[in-house]
């Protein structure tokens, strides 16, 4: 009842005229934002926070939401189509949603990461409304070894981000390591291959990284097969998913849903991590796990849910500690400041009209963006057509551009294409590169846990076990690990009978 | 006709790339856009800073300002950037303490504070100890009795190893002769939770960077490294009135090339002191934390020589050079 009646002052807020129209201005600069590669949300909240001083507080909150919720929406797109992820939280997305497109499915990967972040969007809100309070006292309970033990579960998950031999996506988890160590060392200080190059004391940055692997490499790769044009002519099976495919993807949304929020709460976390997290999960639940990488739609709806579910997971510890997880929090962060309001335990009872205003606005902006999305599908697709003469030098333009204005950094540039021809090489021979990614991403949080741990511990290795919560993940690696190594004897086992009784 | 229309277009193009007489160029100054880099990413409080002069500066220098991030490198491309530009004006760089400690720290960034023309320093924020709101101390006294029972004990949360708020602890416990555990963070975002969880005992930052937590009850402060009380912290005991002489602050300077023309620093020093003194300024700074603070170009290039005394003997006796 008292939930209901503070909706009720929400929507009071949010059914104001002016309150619409920033809304309106937030979710459409996010699509954009989210749509065009390398421009990222943090760079376009920075340039906006300005604009929003002389508005309400309440207002300017929504507009500022709107563009990172709404970014979530259209990072899919250029994923989807041209296997570049608009936004980093995208770059699962290109795994399978590239390969639907490829396939004449591109309106339905579209349509489903369109409906799924719908869904998880406005399911998140619910929890975020519901749970963030008590939530998030619990948040900062995962402390150093708690993070060590979560993510050692994560990378042992890792080789099932690839459809090729485990030997192999192995062998990138290593390199993905090594890329991750490099920079100055967080806890000791120390250089680690920066070549005494100033431009590498913080290691090359993610998006030169992405950018290059998928988008440069996929360029590279797409120059050799001007013959296989066909493929994007074949016609364009329905534009929005099919009862079969709703079937498939529904499982996903709602476990990327719950999983993304609850990721995006966890202070090292961030919308990426719970993208990688959702994929494998499908994956391993999957009664056909061959079918990913190579155009299955679970592959497409999990990860979109969960990076949109997680959107609305950072905000957690925003409003109730005043914890920005990401940038694009502290760009919020600054904009409630600037307004005199400090979130923290006492938010909600003395700006319920910020904080119930922005939640509702978070309900409306949802659904803004699938009405915003869904028309914007057939367009898309029809960008397909162009002909790739004119595509390609576009894609090209649009990463280098994107890339530099990231950082101002030239160097940002070189290594982008450095890891497009790396992409490229990569593929050729058949390694994959999203478990690099993976390993790229989380190793270097992964480390300093465990000798932040070690250092709380003062040397002692007792405390990923003392501990409840590190315990049960290190037991469930080790579960793991043990029964995929007698699951794998057994099938391969199943396997030659199966060859033996053909023949 | 064709022909006569097309030499009046190249003579009118020709004169209008004759420089304009440097008598007259030496008058107006800035003519054209003053960049301020900022080395840090967008939202950073020397960001956040900029970006509010940014709009006062225009008025008073009548020219646009426009505020670059160039993050990476820990501030040292910025630096870098700024160092090797032409010295006219028209780039600035601000920054913190961390341009004096990186000289010793990693030495071959090839960064000092007097490679740059100090232009002016607009405000500070003390340096300071936090804990959780429930933690057993309530004040610096009895952290540091406990902290002298039981060295080792405490376990101290900080930005990054050889970081300000790292420096900021080695020079509490040079200072008080106590004895912290160490523990490094990726930043000073992901200490705060830590601390909060009680991963981590206490954490040095500044009040800048915590007030809002201690406003909004989810952090305390328990004592801060500055020779008086802050206005945001009044009740934070300083280390100075314990018996300890240390001031650890993160400042906001704006610096240029070596070399600048003097009337421009001038010029520039009175826009910044202008812009500082508006009420939207100032009232950004007191939503900040930001004390309010001015130093002239001389001023500072004491300062920063002050600065560079102090921090070189702290790393030295710290054993922390690489």
């Amino acid at each position: 009842m008292d939930t209901l009646h503070s909706l009720m002052l929400g929507f009071s807020v949010v059914t104001t005229p002016m309150n619409l129209f920033y809304c309106f201005i937030g979710v459409l600069i996010g699509t954009l934002v989210g749509v065009l590669p390398g421009i990222g949300t943090a760079g376009s909240v920075a340039v906006l926070l300005p604009f929003t001083f002389g508005l309400p507080p309440a207002t300017a909150i929504i507009l500022l939401a709107g563009i990172w919720y709404g970014a979530m929406y259209g990072g899919s797109t250029t994923s989807i189509l041209v296997n570049i992820p608009g936004e980093s939280s995208s770059v699962v997305t290109c795994l399978d949603g590239y390969q639907m497109a490829r396939q004449g499915r591109a309106g339905r990967a579209l349509g489903i990461s369109a409906i799924g972040s719908f869904i998880a969007g406005t399911l998140s809100v619910c929890l975020l409304m519901l749970v963030a309070p008590v939530v998030a006292r619990y948040a900062v309970k995962i402390g150093p070894p708690e993070l060590f033990a979560l993510i050692l579960f994560g990378l042992t998950l890792s080789a099932y981000l690839s459809s090729g031999p485990v030997i192999k996506s192995f062998m990138m988890v290593a390199l993905g390591m090594i890329l991750g160590s490099q920079g100055i060392d967080t806890v000791s200080g120390v250089q680690r291959f920066t070549f005494n190059m100033n431009e590498f004391y913080e290691g090359v940055g993610i998006l030169p990284v992405i950018m290059g692997i998928y988008g440069i490499g996929e360029i590279l790769i797409n120059l050799e097969e001007t013959i296989k044009r066909d493929v994007f002519k074949v016609s364009i099976k329905g534009l929005l998913p099919d009862w079969n495919d709703w079937k498939a993807s529904f499982g996903p949304i709602m476990r990327g849903t719950f999983l993304g929020f609850f990721l995006g709460i966890l202070p090292a976390s961030g919308t990426l991590i719970s993208t990688f997290v959702s994929y494998i999960m499908e994956k391993r639940l999957s009664k056909h796990p061959e079918r990913f990488g190579k155009g299955a739609i679970e592959g497409v709806a999990g990860p979109e849910a969960a990076n949109n579910a997680a959107s609305s997971g950072t905000f957690v510890p925003l409003l109730t500690f005043g914890i920005p997880t990401t940038a694009t929090m502290a760009l919020i962060l600054g904009a409630l400041l600037i307004h005199g309001i400090t979130p923290g335990p006492l938010l909600i009872r003395n700006h319920p009209d910020v904080f119930w205003g922005v939640i509702v606005s978070m309900y409306i902006g949802n659904i803004m963006l699938l009405v915003l999305n869904l028309p914007l599908i057939g367009i898309w697709v029809r960008l397909l057509k162009v002909p790739y003469s004119i595509l390609f030098p576009l894609i090209l333009v649009f990463c280098v551009i994107g890339v530099y204005s990231n950082q101002n950094s030239l160097l940002d540039v070189t290594s982008m294409i450095f890891f497009g021809v790396f992409g490229y090489l990569a593929r050729k021979t058949g390694f994959e590169c999203a478990p690099l990614v993976f390993a790229y991403i989380l190793s270097p949080i992964w480390e300093e846990a465990f000798r932040q741990s070690l250092l709380m511990s003062q040397g002692d290795l007792s405390i990923f076990f003392t501990r409840p919560f590190p315990a049960v993940f290190i037991v469930l690696t080790l579960v793991f690990v043990g029964s995929s190594i007698i699951f794998s004897r057994k099938r391969s086992k199943f396997l030659d009978q199966l060859g033996s009784a053909d023949s | 006709m064709k022909k006569a229309f097309a030499f009046l277009f190249v003579c009118f193009f020709i004169f209008g790339l004759v420089p304009v007489d440097p008598a007259v160029a030496q008058e107006k100054f800035p003519k054209d856009p003053v960049t301020i880099v900022v080395p840090y990413a967008a939202g950073g409080s020397h960001d956040l800073v900029a970006r509010a002069l940014q709009p006062q500066l225009e008025k008073v220098l009548g020219a646009p300002v426009l505020v670059e991030n160039k993050p990476g490198g820990g501030s040292t491309i910025a630096c870098n950037y700024v160092k090797a530009a032409a010295p006219n004006g028209y780039t600035l760089v601000t920054v913190s303490p961390t341009l004096s400690i990186i000289k010793y720290t990693l030495p071959e960034s090839n960064v000092t504070f007097d490679q740059f023309e100090p232009i002016a320093y607009v405000g500070y924020t003390p340096q300071g100890v936090f804990t959780r709101v429930d933690a057993p101390w309530n004040n610096l006294k009895e952290l540091l009795d406990y902290a002298k029972a039981n060295p080792g004990k405490i376990k101290c949360g900080n930005a990054g190893h050889g970081g300000n708020f790292h420096m900021g602890a080695v020079g509490i416990e040079q200072a008080t002769g106590v004895k912290f555990t160490h523990i490094p963070f990726k930043g000073a975002a992901p200490a705060v939770p830590a601390v909060m969880g009680g991963h981590v005992d206490i954490i040095v930052s500044t009040i800048a960077d915590t007030l809002h937590m201690v406003k909004g009850g989810s952090l305390k402060v328990l004592g801060l490294a500055a020779p008086e009380r802050n206005k945001f912290a009044p009740d934070a005991q300083t280390f100075k009135e314990l018996g300890y002489d240390i001031e650890f602050s993160t400042y906001w300077s704006y610096l240029g090339p070596k070399g600048m023309p003097k009337d421009r620093v001038q010029i520039l020093y009175d826009a910044f002191k202008k812009s500082t003194e508006t009420k939207e300024v100032r009232d950004f700074f007191d939503m900040q934390g930001v004390t309010p603070s001015f130093k002239s170009p001389e001023e500072l290039a004491v300062y920063y020589k002050n600065e560079d005394v102090k921090w070189g003997r702290l790393i030295k006796e710290g054993g922390l050079m690489p």
